[in-house]
């Protein structure tokens, strides 16, 4: 399915992170349009009817959580943007930030309209370096035009914006574990009641979106909801940005409309890497359940039909497996990233991460028992659900959906004591 | 109030308490290692999961200790998957412990040990290798075996939020997270000890407990801290008739949950090699003569003679008692301290006004230290005596102000002949022109507790007096709370508590008839003194009573 | 010699503290200024940020060792932050990782004795589509192959 690309229309094209080519391009005019023509509770209304769900890994439908943003203003509002790209297999929020800043600073004006914050802060990772600087420019640039500071954009609301830069914690893409952070933590995610929609930063209102759900809000705001819907599916309207990686002949961060099936996706980034036969994928970010290649070939990409598969959209990094792909390795891999990334904070995370990294590192180096994998199981039982964030269920989904849906491949490394597949690099 | 139901059981319920801390009140089981009800909410062990389910609430588990009690909830504690759900925990908690208890302080008082008894596996099922944390000491009195540690951040917590010195801290993150200070900024608050206390495992212990001790085999008696006016609640543990360890006692109207590490520390004096556990005398019968004679020996310039107690206290009577007949009551004064307890200054005052007819009494005290406030509010006060309030009270408020001038002037002037002074002080530093009266003096009798403390070396005649931690008695603190100090040793050799010993006077001296049990004084003192009016041991219970609770309502509700 | 901000990070310290409600909030951007102005963090650049921003050291030292990104005195002049999660490991990250550390002569998490190099493997830099890649302090390099990193590495001052 073609669709007219939104977001990425001018994604390599020189120069397009500047302001005056963003402004030739018919810039800021949403932002003023949503200023001009929607009093703030009928933009949320607007964005509630576009179905535009968050792109971050939750898909919590967008309109709805500024809603529950309390509308008196006793305490402060703040917007923190969810800059914080980190989930393995995700690229796409880099190349918007590199490649069209002015896109993500006007939607985080429609926001602030719509919710009536006066302060955003863009939560960057501090590995993005480069990405910060074409930022920081950008909002230098909007600055100078007075799109943001006092009256901004002429809306007689004041509206702030600063570049906050991370400093190398997966956790701090966790909503709660950047707010932590940004208050200048160590970025422990925060206890859930109360949300950060009542006692968010600074224990006041907060809406936190990410950078690919703001970007959209310029194109909802100018063409509406209605023509949002006519995208994408039902329950998951709009273009999505899929990141492919891994074992495809061309890994790039590709638009297409949600429910576009895994096939065409596969097909749009060349199939697979040396034309060898697809073995699994990770379809939302390594969070995600693995699919294996039957059942990847089956499934649309939205976020119903993903959970129908029993996996999700995520964040929406595609990690594509051919059969050279070890699956014990690969999921060894993704422990010791979620091992090194627990914060350390909550018991079952904390240690039940090292511990399947330690199992898994014993399954592939030969040294597995048979026993390791009822224990796995329920090392994953002990964790699942019982942390104050989700990272350890993330650690827990894919090692269950690897262990069982390959579990032959596992088991021949406890009875050979090595691999099953010719491992080639 | 909100109705909740627990383990199907209906309750009212507080809205907004947590329902770990609810549980806990009613004294139902809910195992936990982060929680403390001094300290913010950190619900990071995962301990105290719990079923729960009610209005605007996804059924299921989750932490109690961050479930806020809300009208029509319904909590299991011991659900299937609760108990699994607290196996898994604890097996967590232990994969990466070391398992030293045969030679960890904590063993007998660890909370992994108390857990592992109902949640634990009778083996591990984690082969690998554990993963390794430094051994260090983290401030003047602590120190951390990092490998036990559960990073329940209790301490750090403690540091932040109670002392407000914040100088622990979580460094590194996931399983190498570890508790440590700033290189070369050691914990070094006056509450530091505490960290000790409440750390639910063996990681951070006390250096001064380090070794010294298997808990199950210690004595622990209820106590008062006498380190200052505070008078925190206190535990004494003892073993093999030694002080142990203090640790605080929970008293929400003095201490809280804490006590200070200059109160925690100060118990070496109670079995230090100077303790007094026999009487002696020197120059008695010389004094006596001399006292009449008018020509007396300074104490110092006299050799020591071993007695027995009770010869001891025979010359004593006798000896004040001639100065009595020959130069009349006015030639004897009392000095008491501020470390006696209300019993001892009440039969203190009845001996020198009853069995001597004495006209002066003044109140000797510990100097003063600096005073320190915290930002929980806990504070240490200046005045570093126990009983200064009950001795302003039983002695009389002027006496207890400006008796020990009195005593001196008197002194200085030749009309006060001898002395009975009572109450050893630890650490007492006098003025030195006390002292330098003192020893002109023809006769000074002391009650103390230690050979070389500075009454002793201007006595003739030495008691040997018990420390708190050897007596029954109360105290009054500056709030006028009036507490009980429990026995928890006996005091060495034939030294006995100044209640019994000033009783024996009070018997000698032909004005009672046998010697009571500090209960029995505190009744006999409760009936005399005003202020104590109505206060009796049980009613002070383990918390004490405010002076004048019994007559006024809002007192006896501080 | 006390470590200081120059009147400039000084000047950029406190336009810092006017953008956020709490001066605790500019404790992560106060860090990288320090890192800028200093050359990395170090147990006294971390006493003197808390001084500025008012909290304990033991909170700046719990804040700075939870976050991998901060450039630390142990740390050589070039990091070489090879990405070692499943994308890049897909695509052969572990060569690169291979020859660096032949090249160098050093393990993961060492320096090279004249401090040049320091080498890590990080988790996922989110440049997947361009995989193998790896970080050279702020510089990212992409579609890595070991005779790259050779010219890369000869190339860097």
């Amino acid at each position: 399915m073609a669709l007219e690309p939104l977001l990425l229309k001018h994604r390599n094209t020189p120069g397009s992170a500047a302001l005056e080519f963003y402004l030739a391009q018919g810039g800021y005019e949403a932002a003023k349009k949503a200023i001009r023509d929607f009093a703030p509770d009928k933009l949320i209304e607007e964005v509630k009817a576009s179905g535009l769900r968050g792109r971050g890994g939750a898909g919590f439908p967008c309109g709805m959580k500024w809603s529950f943003v309390p509308k008196s203003n006793d305490k402060p509002k703040y917007l923190a943007v969810n800059a914080d790209e980190s989930e393995p297999g995700t690229f796409k929020d880099r190349i918007l930030i590199e490649q069209l800043p002015h896109l993500l600073l006007e939607g985080i004006l429609i926001c602030c309209w719509a919710v009536q914050i006066k302060t955003a802060y863009i939560y960057i990772r501090g590995e993005f370096t480069e990405g910060a600087k074409i930022l920081q420019k950008a909002i230098d640039e909007a600055y100078a035009k007075g799109y943001f500071g006092k009256n901004a954009l002429g809306s007689g609301l004041d509206v702030d914006v600063t570049l906050h830069r991370g400093a190398g914690a997966y956790i701090c893409g966790e909503e709660t574990g950047l707010l932590t952070s940004l208050e200048g933590n160590r970025g422990y995610p925060k206890l859930k009641p109360p949300f950060p929609a009542t006692h968010g930063l600074f224990r006041c209102p907060t809406v936190v979106n990410n950078v690919e759900t703001l970007s959209n809000l310029p194109f909802i705001v100018n063409r509406g909801a209605a023509w949002f819907k006519t995208i994408g599916t039902e329950k998951s309207p709009g273009g999505k940005l899929f990141c492919v990686c891994g074992h495809v002949k061309k890994p790039d961060t590709y638009e297409v409309p949600l429910g576009t099936p895994f096939k065409e996706l596969l097909a749009l980034a060349g199939g697979v890497l040396d034309d060898r036969p697809l073995k699994a994928v990770v379809p939302g970010g390594s969070s995600a359940p693995v699919l294996t290649a039957d059942e990847a070939m089956k499934v649309n990409m939205d976020f119903d039909s993903l959970a129908a598969a029993k996996t999700m959209l995520g964040s929406g990094g595609v990690i594509v497996m051919h059969d050279g792909t070890c699956m014990v390795d690969a999921l060894y891999n993704l422990l010791r990233f979620y091992h090194h990334e627990s914060c350390g904070q909550c018991t079952p995370c904390r240690e039940g991460t090292g511990w399947i990294e330690k199992i898994l590192h014993r399954l592939e180096h030969g040294q597995g028992r048979t026993e390791d994998f009822s224990l796995l199981m329920d090392i994953c039982d002990n964790m699942q659900g019982k942390t104050i964030c989700v990272l350890a269920d993330a650690a827990v989904l894919p090692t269950r959906s690897f262990v069982t849906k390959f579990r032959a491949e596992f088991e021949y490394h406890v009875k050979q004591r090595k691999c099953l597949v010719a491992r080639d690099a | 109030m909100p109705t909740i139901k627990v383990n199907g059981k209906e309750y009212d319920a507080p809205a907004g308490k947590n329902v770990l801390q609810f549980c806990l009140d009613q004294g139902l089981y809910v195992p936990h290692y982060c929680y403390h009800p001094a300290l913010t909410i950190a619900g990071n062990c995962r301990m105290c999961i719990v079923k729960g389910s009610g209005p605007g609430l996804r059924p299921g588990l989750m932490t109690s200790c961050t479930l806020p009690v809300q009208d029509k909830l319904e909590v299991e504690t011991e659900a299937p998957d609760v108990q699994k759900a607290r196996e898994g925990v604890l097996e967590f908690l232990l994969i990466n412990h070391p398992l030293d208890c045969p030679v960890c302080d904590q063993a007998g008082e660890c909370y992994l040990q108390d857990y592992s008894f109902k949640y634990g596996r009778d083996r591990s099922r984690f082969v690998e290798k554990k993963v390794t944390k430094h051994t260090k000491d983290v401030g003047r009195n602590i120190r951390i075996w990092g490998n036990r540690c559960i990073v329940c951040t209790r301490c750090v917590r403690f540091c932040e939020e109670v002392a407000g010195t914040g100088e622990l801290n979580v460094v590194e993150r996931g399983d190498h997270s570890i508790i440590d200070n700033f290189p070369g900024l050691p914990m070094d608050n006056l509450l530091s000890g505490n960290t000790a206390d409440i750390c639910p495992v063996g990681a951070l212990l006390d250096k001064d407990f380090l070794y010294q001790a298997r808990v199950w085999y210690m004595e622990t008696a209820d106590s008062v801290c006498p380190t200052c006016s505070v008078g925190c609640n206190l535990k004494v543990d003892t073993y093999q008739g030694q002080v142990k360890r203090l640790r605080p006692r929970e008293n929400q109207a003095v201490n809280q949950w804490w006590l200070c590490d200059i109160g925690r520390y100060n118990h070496k004096f109670t079995s230090a090699p100077n303790r007094l556990g026999l009487a002696k005398t020197r120059g008695v019968a010389t004094a006596a003569t001399a006292a009449i004679a008018a020509t007396a020996v300074s104490a110092p310039a006299l050799e020591w003679e071993r007695c027995s107690l009770d010869g001891a206290l025979a010359r004593t009577w006798e000896t004040l008692d001639k100065f009595v007949r020959a130069e009349g009551a006015g030639a004897v004064a009392g000095l008491a301290s501020a470390w006696l307890s209300n019993e001892e200054l009440f039969l203190f005052r009845k001996f020198m006004k009853l069995g001597i007819g004495a006209l002066d009494l003044g109140l000797v005290a510990h100097q003063d230290g600096e005073a320190h406030a915290f930002k929980s509010g806990f504070k240490i006060h200046a005045d570093r005596n126990p009983n200064r309030r009950g001795a302003q009270e039983l002695l009389g408020a002027d006496a207890a102000k400006d008796g020990l001038k009195r005593v001196l002037d008197g002194i200085r002037a030749g009309r006060i002949k001898a002395v009975l002074a009572a109450g050893g002080i630890p650490g007492w530093e006098p003025d030195p022109a006390l002292l330098a009266a003192l020893r002109k003096l023809a006769f000074v009798a002391v009650l103390d507790v230690a050979e070389d403390a500075p009454l002793v070396s201007v006595a003739h005649v030495v008691l040997p007096g018990a420390t708190w931690v050897e007596k029954d008695g109360t105290f009054t603190n500056a709030q006028g709370r009036v507490q009980r100090c429990q026995r928890a040793l006996p005091p060495p050799g034939v030294a006995a508590p100044e209640s019994d010993l000033l009783q024996q006077l009070l018997v000698l001296a032909g004005k009672r008839e046998k010697v009571l049990s500090a209960q029995g004084v505190f009744a006999e003192l409760a009936a005399e003194v005003p202020a104590f009016a109505g206060l009796s041991y049980r009613d002070l219970g383990g918390q004490g009573k405010c002076l004048g609770a019994a007559a006024d309502p809002a007192v006896a509700a501080r | 010699m006390p470590v200081q901000f120059s009147e400039k990070s000084r000047a950029r310290f406190e336009w810092l503290l006017t953008r956020y409600p709490t001066r605790q909030a500019a404790l992560l951007p106060t860090l990288r200024l320090a890192e800028e102005e200093f050359g990395s963090i170090g147990l006294e650049e971390m006493k003197y940020v808390a001084g500025l921003i008012g909290v304990s050291p033991a909170h700046v030292l719990g804040v700075v060792s939870f976050y991998t990104h901060y450039r630390r005195p142990e740390h050589g002049k070039y990091i070489l932050q090879v990405c070692s999660t499943l994308p890049c490991a897909l695509r052969g990250c572990e060569r690169i990782t291979d020859h660096l550390k032949k090249k160098l002569g050093i393990k993961v998490g060492e320096t090279t004795k004249d401090k040049r190099f320091t080498l890590k493997k990080v988790e996922c830099l989110a440049a997947c589509d361009r995989a193998p890649m790896m970080q050279v302090n702020d510089q990212d390099h992409y579609d890595l192959t070991p005779e790259k990193v050779d010219r890369i590495l000869d190339g860097l001052p």
